[in-house]
């Protein structure tokens, strides 16, 4: 703030030096003139002149000196006075001050929020030229790349200049200590290059070690160079065991690389062309980041893309290519939600200048002879605003620190309540665009709320306010003022109060929504399979009959299955499928979510059988090869017919129908259910289990409360195999942890919308208690002629009324209007939805009567001898 | 330094303002004019007329604009505000009180 004002008094010198030189001179030049008119040669002329004007230098010093130290002094003297006011009211200076850092800081806090997830450009080099590139079939979305697709694509671009594939993968690093499983990304060598990151130690890939055999090298993030060499400089060059293999240390990347999520722990070389990925040269789950070349434009990118599917599967019609900017895929879905909050705290912000402005406007009739009298002692109108515009000046000022550290506050609950789950939370912090936001939006603050009180304040009208007793019609401009800032409060309040009853409503529609199968009680424990241990696939089957034998034995557990794919998991497998005797129509989707699942999963799960059976424990390896499929498949297969009996097949054994299940949500509550198969885990084939099927999700029902669950079946895994790392969820809590987006935009909105309703409700009762204060002498003459105490209360809450019916009246309009822009954040309810509605505007109406209570019932109390004496 | 026929200090105010009273004017005019009036007996000392009217303007007695003057030149020409006649008011009585005062001494025999 120093600085702006400086550079004020800077500019605003210079300006005056010219000014005052300027007038000197004119004396200077009138006065030679006269000189010259009386005789004298204009050298003498001017030297006289000169001579009885002294020095103009020091002259126009000392006139300078007069305006500088006029203007700081009387600005200083305005602030100093507007300090001493609000400290002797300390009362509204503390309400004031909390209302509009209220305002202030729920707004900063939600401006550094979009500010640094929005509108700070991604931490890459060259991020707007990075795009991700995918492939979509119908009923599937965003589907990654296959190896053999991103092979055939790699070097033929005309648009993109570099591509680089990675895919998420767990790594068990087993000579560190206890066994860990750390998530990291397998990435083709490119992947650093393009995202211009370098490493703060090391080096990234050299393009050989994509080769098969060479890819043994491994990029730490700095937080696991911390954990596991506590940021030692020698663990460059050491070797880590990993999956089995030893891998050399190569480089660590800074603390502030995480791509492609916080998650990520490491990286190693993805060898595209190394058995492991040819193995499924089919299987899409390469995800391809793709750097634009210069000069080129996004539309011709696209159009390239978009014809890749003839390049790249001239056989199936139905898969289309399409790029997405990394801003977009990064920020993509935070911008409604935010923007909409972000709206939500700006009304907020208008309702707590209003409130305050308010409050003020109230002060300025209660301060009108101190008004009147300066005015009487000879001070302009412009002084006194002046006066009142520094007193506004302050409050907002500090209105804005308490609002920066409300923001700090909130942004460290923020963080601590929610980075768990949006770990995008971390990256937002309080910089330098936030201060700058904060110190522009209090001064407008300022402006706004002072505005008013202070045009209404200083038109003190001497006469009439000094002989007081009749109301000044500065008085009455007054009161119609606050009117209007109350219906505003009521009016934005009800706008809020709707949306956030929108967005309550449908989280929990969200949150009630059925999984398709029964949470509470259920327990998964992950168990992952690493290859180098289990490079059979038959002894995934061992371990699992193994283990789960002996899981069903620890007390309390009632039933116990498991999945290769668990629900809220994280992971899929999509496969193509076909259906004996029906070729697939166009548009009608071949994918299906195959899930490997044992005999007693669905029960374990209490996923409904609608037909058929279950799978038994003969459904072994060698019996008949079945499947089960659920709902969504069934309706859309056979819509009149039984399936139980049809083949159907994703791999080559065709598999025979003999049960139909539920729909179950398996990445979030309110997606549509994908098709799917599922397949006894002990029948997949070899080849698919080796890549598809390498984590256990056990799922364990209690029958009751048990002991330490977790150490008990930590222990018998670890009976099994010490080496395997074991992850235990509460399925509810993974539930829980996919609605965190909603759960925290409705609680902010929530929150956000109960303040303005309270502000709104102090502004009813303040504008009320006021207007009966003014009518005192009035309700005690009409008590007098005997009216009765509810005729009396009757007459305020009327007031009360038509504030409220006229504000609510607008805000339901307004939020009518305006709800469609939700309708992206709403889940099973419309953005009309009549409920909401309904409710709020009838609950609005309750508490702002409830408000006006208190006043009418103070308005029925008067006694006619007091008020009438009072004047 | 000073000079005989010099303002005498501290009514160089009150002068300014009764001539700014008369019209609005600029500097040197407020100097011809009280040079006139007065039959050039008093003179307003040029150094020190410039810091005080920036400090009257300060003061908020008097405001200024740019205009053009007579012989078309731009000048700042000073006029007297609201606040300007009060004091002009306040002023001119405290003069009186106090040459009044003076007098009655100086008659005292």
């Amino acid at each position: 703030m120093s600085i702006v004002r400086r550079l004020v008094a800077t500019f605003r010198k210079r300006k005056l030096e010219e000014e005052i030189t300027e007038e000197l001179r004119f004396h200077l030049d009138a006065r030679t003139q006269l000189n010259m008119e009386a005789g004298q040669t204009a050298e003498q002329a001017r030297a006289a002149a000169l001579r009885q004007f002294g020095n103009p230098t020091q002259q126009r010093e000392a006139a300078l000196q007069a305006d500088v130290a006029g203007w700081a002094e009387s600005t200083g003297k305005d602030l100093r006075f507007a300090a001493r006011t609000l400290r002797k009211n300390p009362i509204f200076s503390v309400f004031a001050l909390l209302t509009i850092g209220l305002g202030i800081g729920a707004t900063t806090l939600m401006f550094s929020v979009v500010n640094s997830l929005l509108l700070q450009p991604l931490p890459y080099k060259d991020a707007n030229h990075l795009y991700m590139l995918w492939n979509k079939i119908p009923h599937e979305e965003r589907i990654s790349f296959s190896p053999r697709e991103f092979l055939a694509y790699t070097g033929q671009s005309q648009v993109f200049d570099k591509l680089a594939a990675f895919t998420g993968n767990g790594f068990v690093i087993s000579d560190q200590g206890e066994p860990q499983l750390m998530f990291g990304q397998l990435v083709t060598p490119s992947f650093f290059e393009i995202l211009g990151a370098a490493p703060e130690m090391g080096r990234g890939f050299f393009e050989s070690e994509g080769e098969p055999g060479h890819d043994r090298e491994i990029v730490l993030s700095h937080s696991l160079w911390k954990e596991l060499f506590s940021g030692r400089k020698d663990a460059l060059g050491q070797t880590i065991m990993m999956n089995g293999s030893a891998y050399t240390i190569v480089g660590v990347m800074p603390g502030s690389f995480e791509f492609p999520g916080p998650t990520t722990r490491l990286w190693v070389p993805a060898a595209l062309r190394g058995s492991v990925f040819q193995q499924h040269p089919n299987a899409h789950f390469l995800r391809v980041l793709a750097h634009l070349k210069p000069g080129v434009s996004v539309a011709k990118a696209q159009a390239e893309v978009a014809l890749l599917n003839k390049r790249l599967d001239p056989d199936d019609a139905e898969r289309k290519f399409f790029s997405v900017s990394l801003t977009e895929m990064i920020a993509g879905d935070m911008r409604r939600p935010l923007l909409v909050l972000l709206c939500a705290v700006g009304l907020l912000l208008i309702i707590a200048c209003a409130n305050v402005s308010n409050m003020m406007l109230a002060r300025a009739t209660a301060r009108q002879r101190e008004m009147a009298v300066r005015a009487a002692l000879g001070a302009s109108r412009t002084r006194l605003i002046r006066q009142l515009l520094a007193e506004t000046t302050l409050l907002s000022l500090i209105g804005g620190g308490v609002g920066v550290l409300m923001a700090a506050l909130g942004l460290a609950l923020l963080e601590s309540a929610g980075s768990k789950n949006m770990p995008e939370l971390t990256r937002v912090h309080l910089d330098f665009t936030v201060l700058m936001f904060v110190i522009i939006v209090s001064s407008l603050a300022g402006i706004v709320f002072g505005m008013a009180p202070a045009v209404n304040g200083s038109k003190a009208d001497l006469q009439s306010t000094l002989r007081q007793g009749t109301q000044s019609s500065s008085n009455r401009s007054a009161e119609r003022t606050r009117s209007l800032l109350v219906f505003a409060e009521i009016a934005l309040s009800c706008l809020l109060l709707v949306c956030s009853g929108l967005m309550l409503r449908s989280f929990v529609r969200l949150i009630r929504q059925d999984p398709g199968f029964a949470p509470e009680g259920l327990i998964s424990a992950q168990a992952a399979l690493m290859q180098n241990r289990y490079p059979d696939p038959a002894g995934l089957v061992r371990f699992y009959r193994n283990t789960s034998e002996r899981l069903k034995e620890i007390p309390g557990v009632a039933v116990v299955g498991m999945t290769a794919y668990l629900p809220f998991g994280g992971n899929s497998w999509g496969n193509s499928f076909e259906v004996e005797g029906k070729p697939i129509r166009e548009g009608e989707g071949s994918s299906a979510q195959i899930r490997p699942v044992t005999a007693g999963y669905f029960h374990a799960m209490s996923i409904p059988l609608i037909r058929g059976r279950e799978f038994a424990e003969s459904d072994t390896e060698t019996a008949p090869r079945v499947a089960m499929i659920n709902q969504v498949l069934a309706r859309r297969f056979w819509p009149n017919e039984d399936p139980i009996g049809k083949r159907i097949r994703f791999a080559s054994d065709w598999l025979t129908i003999v049960g139909v299940c539920g729909e179950v949500k398996h990445i979030r509550l309110d997606e549509e259910t994908q098709p799917e198969i599922y397949a006894p885990y002990v029948q997949v084939p070899a080849s698919m289990l080796d890549m598809g099927g390498r984590d256990q999700n056990y799922v364990i029902r209690m029958a009751g409360p048990s002991g330490n669950i977790a150490d008990d079946v930590r222990k018998v895994i670890h009976s099994e195999d010490p080496e395997i790392v074991v992850t235990l969820n509460d399925m509810q809590a993974l539930i829980d942890d996919t609605t965190a987006q909603p759960r925290f935009r409705t609680g902010l909105i929530a929150i956000f919308s109960s303040l303005a309703l309270l502000l709104a409700a102090m502004g009813v009762y303040a504008v009320l208690t006021y207007s009966v204060t003014q009518r005192f002498k009035e309700l005690g003459i009409r008590i007098a002629l005997g009216a009765q105490p509810w005729q009396i209360r009757r007459l305020v809450l009327g007031q009360a009324f038509r504030l409220a019916a006229l504000g609510i009246g607008s805000g339901w309009l307004a939020a009518f209007l305006v709800s469609r822009f939700l309708r992206s954040l709403l889940f099973g309810i419309a953005v009309h939805d009549w409920l909401t509605f309904t409710t709020v505007p009838m609950f609005m109406l309750a508490v702002v009567l409830l408000a006006g209570y208190w006043p009418a019932r103070r308005a029925a109390s008067v006694s006619p001898i007091t008020s009438l004496r009072q004047e | 330094m000073k000079r005989k026929s010099d303002v005498l200090q501290g009514s160089l105010e009150l002068l300014v303002l009764k001539t700014l009273a008369y019209r609005p004017m600029h500097g040197w005019g407020i100097t011809l004019h009280i040079q006139q009036v007065s039959n050039e007996v008093l003179r307003v000392e040029e150094g020190s007329l410039y810091p005080a009217l920036h400090r009257m303007e300060q003061q908020g007695w008097i405001k200024a604009e740019w205009k053009t003057s007579e012989n078309n030149r731009r000048a700042r020409y000073y006029s007297l505000t609201r606040e300007g006649r009060k004091q002009l008011e306040a002023q001119e009585q405290t003069w009186e009180t106090v040459t009044r005062a003076v007098a009655a001494v100086l008659k005292f025999s």
